[in-house]
C-alpha cells in the first residue's frame, strides 16, 4: 500500500511539477498573474507529493517490506532502526530521491520568503527551480524509480512479483553514524546552489542585474556553503572512522566532486562583496553562479556515471548519461543568457589599485579557481587520457597534493593579506602597520618550528603562514574591540562580542578563516605521520613514539547483524596508561557472501591521534595483525570544522543595532578628552 | 687492547649492517608504495594504504616490491616494471612526460595566464579610471564630499 502510495505521489509530483514550469512560464509570457499563482502553488504542491513519497519510502523501510526492491537491496530485517532510516540515501533511486526533496524543500522556502518582496523576479525564479525540479521528477519517475517491486525473471512468462524473506543489507561501510549525517549535509550543500542560480537566471532574464539578486541569495548561498563544508568535513570523518588506512582526504573522484563546487562556491562568496560595495565583477559573479551550479549537478554525473573509478562505487549506474545532458542544456541556456545580457552587466566602478581590498579578492577567486581546475583537470585526466592517447591512467594522491599543497598555501596567504587591505587602495604605510608584526613573528615561529624538527618544506610553510593569518585577525579583532572598549566604555571582551554582533558579517568572516588556519594546522600534521604492525597475541606490546600498546584480550562478539573479531588494547604514554582502545573486525551477515569490514579505534588529543587497525589474524586466530598509526595533530582539522560552522553561522546573522554605551563622565567640570579610534 | 676494539666495532658493524639493510629497505618499500595503486579493484587506493580486509592484491604487490628492491633495483626501473606487469594505471600519478606531462603543467599554465589576465584587466581598468578622473580642482572637492560620505558609511 506504501509502495503505491509512493508511486501515486512520484506521478502526481511529476504532473504538478510539469504544471509548475509550464503555468509560470505561460502566466509571465502573457502577463497572467492568476497563472503565476497557480505556477507558484503546484511548486508547493510538489514539495507535499515528493515529500509524501520519501515518508512511504522511509515507512518501507521501517517495516522491512522486501516486495519493493530497492527496500530488499539496502537493508535487512536485523538493520538497527537509525540505519533502515539512513538506507533511504543508502542507493541509487533513494538518494536522488531525497536530493529532489531537498530541492523541493529549499524551492517552497524561497518562494514564501521573497514571494512578495520580489514579485516580478519570483516567477522566473520559481520556473528554474521547477525546471530543475522536473528534471529529478523525471529521474524518480523514468529511470531510477525507488518504489519498483521486486520481481524474479523466467525465460517462459513474464517477471513475477517476489519477496525475499530478508534483504541483503545496507553497504556495511554505511553503517556509521556519520553516513546518516554526511550525505544529507553534503546534499543540502548541493542543492542549496540552485537557489542563487535560479536567482541570477531570473536577474538576467528581467534584466534586474543590480545587487538586489545577490543580496536576496547571499544568506542562501552562505547557507549552502556551510552545508557543503559540513558535508565534505563529514565525509572526512567518515573516511577516518570507516575506511581504516589512517587518513581522511584520499582525492577519490567523489571527494573531488563534492571540492569543485566548494571551490568556486567560495571563490563567489568572496567576489560577491565587490559587487555589493563597488558594483564590480558583475558577469564574474554571474559566471561563479552559473559554475558552482553546474558543478553541482557534475559532482552527481561523476558519482553515478562511473566515467572515473571511485570508492563511492556503489552508487554507480547508467543514468550518467541524463545527467550530461542535462548539465549541457542548463550550462547553454545560462550561458546564452549571459552573453545576451552583457551589455547590461557594465561596471558601476575601476581598478584603482593592484594593492586593494577589490584586487586582493579578484587573485582570492583566481586562486581558488586554479585549484578548482587542478582538480578538475586531475579527476578527468584518466578519462582524456584513454581519449586521446588510448592509454587508461591513473591520478591519485601523490598528483594532487604536489598541484594543491602549493596552491592552497598561497590561498592562505591571500586569507591573511586579503582582508586587511583598505578598498580602492591601500597605501604603503597602512601595508606596514598591518603586516610587519605578523610577518615577523610568523617568520620568528617559523625559525623556532624548524628548530624543533618542522623541516617538512610544505608543513613548515604552511604551519608559517597559519601563524601569521591567525595574527592579523587576532590584531583585527584587538585593534576594532580596543577602540570600541575605549569609546563606550565596555570590557574588551564585551566590546569583543558587540564589535562582532554589529558587523556579523565581516567578523563572522573572520571566524571562518580562524576555522581555515586550525585546518590547515590539522593538515600540516599529516606531513609527519608514521605508522607500524605487529602480530599481537596477548601481552605482546608494540611501541610508536611515546605510546606503547600492549594486548590486553582477544574476543569474538556475535550480534543479529554482525560478527566480529574485538581486541582490546592498552595503550600507555611514557609509561602510564591513558586508554583502552578496541579495534574490531566485523563480518556483517546480510546478503550473499559475508562483507568484511574494520573497525578503527582512535585515541585523540590536541597534539596527535593513535589510530589503531585490527588488520587481520594470523592462522588459528591466536594473534591479532595490529596496525597503528601515529597522526600528530589530527583533531584540529574537526575542531575547524566546527569553528568554520560558528563562524558561518555568525556571518549569517543580521547586524544587532546595540545602544552604544557612552562611557561614565568623570564628575568634573573638565571637558571630555576625545578618543581617536581608528576603522580600518 | 687496540685489537680487542678493533674486533667488536667489527662485530658490531657486521651485526648491524644487515638491520641497516632492512631499515632502508623499509623506508624504500614505504616510499614506493605510495607510487602505486593497490590493484585489487574498488578501493582506489594507494598500496601503502590499503589495509581492507580480504585485500586479494596488496601482500602479493608488496612482496613483488621487496623482491625488485632486493635485485638491486633503481626507483624507475622499479616503476617500469610494475607499470609492464600490472598495467599502467598502477602507477599513482602520470609520469611527467609526453602527453601525461600536461597533466602536470596545465593547472599551474592556467593559474599563470589567469594571472596575467588578471593583471592585464588590472591596469585596462586603472587605465580608463585614470582617464575619468576629474580635473584636479574638481577633485579636491570630490575628495571631500568621500571623506564626509564614508562617515555615513559602514565599513565592511
Amino acid at each position: 500500500m506504501a509502495a503505491q502510495l509512493g508511486q501515486f505521489a512520484l506521478a502526481l509530483a511529476w504532473v504538478v511539477t510539469a504544471y509548475s514550469v509550464v503555468a509560470s512560464i505561460l502566466g509571465i509570457r502573457f502577463k497572467h498573474d492568476k497563472l503565476i499563482a497557480s505556477g507558484r502553488n503546484a511548486a508547493l504542491g510538489t514539495t507535499v507529493c515528493i515529500t509524501t513519497a520519501i515518508i512511504c519510502l522511509g515507512y518501507l523501510f521501517a517495516v522491512s517490506d522486501f516486495s519493493v526492491k530497492y527496500i530488499a537491496a539496502h537493508s535487512n530485517r536485523d538493520l538497527p532502526f537509525y540505519f533502515k532510516i539512513s538506507s533511504i540515501w543508502g542507493g541509487q533511486e533513494g538518494s536522488l530521491l531525497f536530493w529532489g526533496w531537498l530541492l523541493t524543500v529549499y524551492s517552497s522556502l524561497v518562494i514564501m520568503q521573497n514571494w512578495r518582496k520580489h514579485s516580478s523576479m519570483m516567477p522566473y525564479v520559481t520556473a528554474v527551480l521547477m525546471t530543475t525540479s522536473l528534471f529529478f521528477t523525471s529521474m524518480h519517475l523514468f529511470a531510477v524509480n525507488p518504489f519498483n517491486q521486486t520481481v524474479i525473471l523466467s525465460s517462459q512468462t513474464s517477471p513475477l512479483p517476489f519477496v525475499p524473506r530478508d534483504g541483503s543489507g545496507l553497504n556495511p561501510l554505511l553503517q556509521d553514524a556519520y553516513m546518516v549525517i554526511h550525505p544529507p549535509m553534503l546534499y543540502l550543500g548541493f542543492v542549496g546552489f540552485a537557489v542563487p542560480f535560479a536567482f541570477a537566471m531570473a536577474a538576467m532574464v528581467t534584466k534586474q542585474l543590480g545587487d538586489t539578486w545577490i543580496r536576496t541569495t547571499r544568506r542562501w548561498t552562505m547557507v549552502a556553503w556551510m552545508f557543503l563544508s559540513i558535508g565534505i568535513l563529514l565525509g572526512g570523518k567518515w573516511a577516518y572512522h570507516e575506511l581504516g588506512w589512517g587518513g581522511f582526504w584520499a582525492w577519490d573522484p567523489v571527494e573531488n566532486a563534492s571540492l569543485m563546487p566548494w571551490l568556486i562556491g567560495t571563490a563567489f562568496l568572496h567576489s560577491v562583496m565587490v559587487q555589493e560595495k563597488k558594483g564590480m565583477l558583475k558577469v564574474w559573479n554571474i559566471v561563479l553562479v552559473i559554475m558552482t551550479y553546474i558543478m553541482s549537478i557534475f559532482g552527481t554525473f561523476l558519482t553515478r556515471s562511473g566515467v572515473v573509478n571511485s570508492v563511492h562505487a556503489f552508487a554507480q549506474s547508467s543514468i550518467g548519461g541524463y545527467f550530461a545532458a542535462f548539465i549541457v542544456i542548463a550550462l547553454s541556456a545560462a550561458l546564452y543568457l549571459l552573453f545576451d545580457r552583457l551589455p547590461y552587466l557594465k561596471s558601476e566602478n575601476q581598478m584603482e589599485s593592484i594593492v586593494s581590498r577589490e584586487s586582493s579578492f579578484m587573485f582570492n577567486n583566481l586562486v581558488l579557481l586554479a585549484a578548482c581546475f587542478a582538480v578538475f583537470w586531475g579527476t578527468m585526466f584518466p578519462v582524456i587520457s584513454e581519449a586521446v592517447k588510448g592509454v587508461k591512467i591513473t591520478v591519485g594522491a601523490p598528483f594532487f597534493n604536489k598541484v594543491n599543497v602549493p596552491i592552497a598555501i598561497f590561498l592562505m596567504f591571500l586569507t591573511g593579506v586579503g582582508p586587511l587591505l583598505a578598498w580602492r587602495k591601500a597605501s604603503t604605510n597602512s601595508l606596514k602597520r598591518n603586516f610587519l608584526w605578523p610577518a615577523v613573528i610568523a617568520l620568528a615561529a617559523g625559525v623556532v618550528l624548524y628548530a624543533r624538527g618542522v623541516q617538512h618544506f610544505y608543513a613548515w610553510l604552511s604551519l608559517v603562514m597559519s601563524i601569521f593569518v591567525a595574527l592579523t585577525i587576532a590584531r583585527e579583532f584587538y585593534k576594532g574591540a580596543k577602540a570600541r572598549s575605549v569609546g563606550t566604555g565596555e570590557t574588551f571582551i564585551e566590546a569583543v562580542v558587540n564589535l562582532t554582533l554589529r558587523n556579523t558579517r565581516r567578523y563572522g568572516g573572520y571566524i571562518v578563516h580562524v576555522a581555515f588556519v586550525l585546518l590547515f594546522i590539522g593538515w600540516s600534521g599529516q606531513a609527519f605521520t608514521t605508522d607500524g604492525s605487529s602480530e599481537m597475541g596477548v601481552g605482546d606490546t608494540m611501541s610508536i613514539r611515546e605510546y606503547t600498546l600492549r594486548m590486553e584480550k582477544l574476543g569474538i562478539e556475535d550480534t543479529p547483524n554482525y560478527s566480529s573479531d574485538k581486541a582490546t588494547v592498552g595503550l600507555f604514554a611514557y609509561g602510564n596508561k591513558v586508554a583502552n582502545l578496541f579495534p574490531e573486525r566485523r563480518v556483517y551477515k546480510a546478503g550473499q557472501e559475508p562483507q568484511p569490514t574494520s573497525e578503527v579505534a582512535i585515541y585523540s588529543t590536541v597534539r596527535n591521534d593513535v589510530y589503531v587497525v585490527f588488520a587481520g589474524a594470523t592462522p588459528g586466530g591466536k594473534k591479532a595483525i595490529i596496525q597503528v598509526f601515529y597522526n600528530p595533530l589530527t583533531m584540529w582539522v574537526w575542531i575547524g570544522g566546527i569553528v568554520l560552522v560558528i563562524g558561518t553561522l555568525i556571518a549569517l546573522l543580521p547586524n544587532k543595532k546595540t545602544p552604544i554605551r557612552k562611557r561614565q563622565q568623570p564628575e568634573s567640570l573638565e571637558e571630555p578628552k576625545k578618543v581617536e579610534t581608528s576603522v580600518s | 687492547m687496540r685489537r680487542v676494539f678493533r674486533k667488536v666495532a667489527l662485530i658490531t658493524i657486521l651485526a648491524a649492517t644487515p638491520l641497516m639493510r632492512a631499515a632502508d629497505r623499509d623506508e624504500r618499500v614505504r616510499e614506493l608504495s605510495s607510487k602505486f595503486i593497490c590493484i585489487c579493484g574498488g578501493c582506489n587506493q594507494l598500496l601503502m594504504n590499503c589495509n581492507h580486509l580480504g585485500c586479494p592484491s596488496r601482500e602479493g604487490m608488496l612482496k613483488d616490491l621487496r623482491r625488485q628492491i632486493d635485485q638491486g633495483k633503481d626507483d624507475n626501473a622499479i616503476l617500469a616494471y610494475f607499470a609492464e606487469k600490472y598495467g599502467t594505471t598502477v602507477l599513482s600519478a602520470p609520469p611527467a612526460s609526453g602527453f601525461n606531462l600536461t597533466a602536470w603543467v596545465m593547472p599551474f599554465a592556467a593559474l599563470f595566464i589567469g594571472a596575467l589576465a588578471a593583471i592585464y584587466f588590472l591596469r585596462q581598468f586603472r587605465t580608463r579610471w585614470a582617464d575619468t578622473q576629474p580635473s584636479p580642482d574638481l577633485a579636491k572637492y570630490q575628495g571631500k564630499v568621500e571623506e564626509e560620505l564614508k562617515k555615513f558609511t559602514p565599513e565592511d
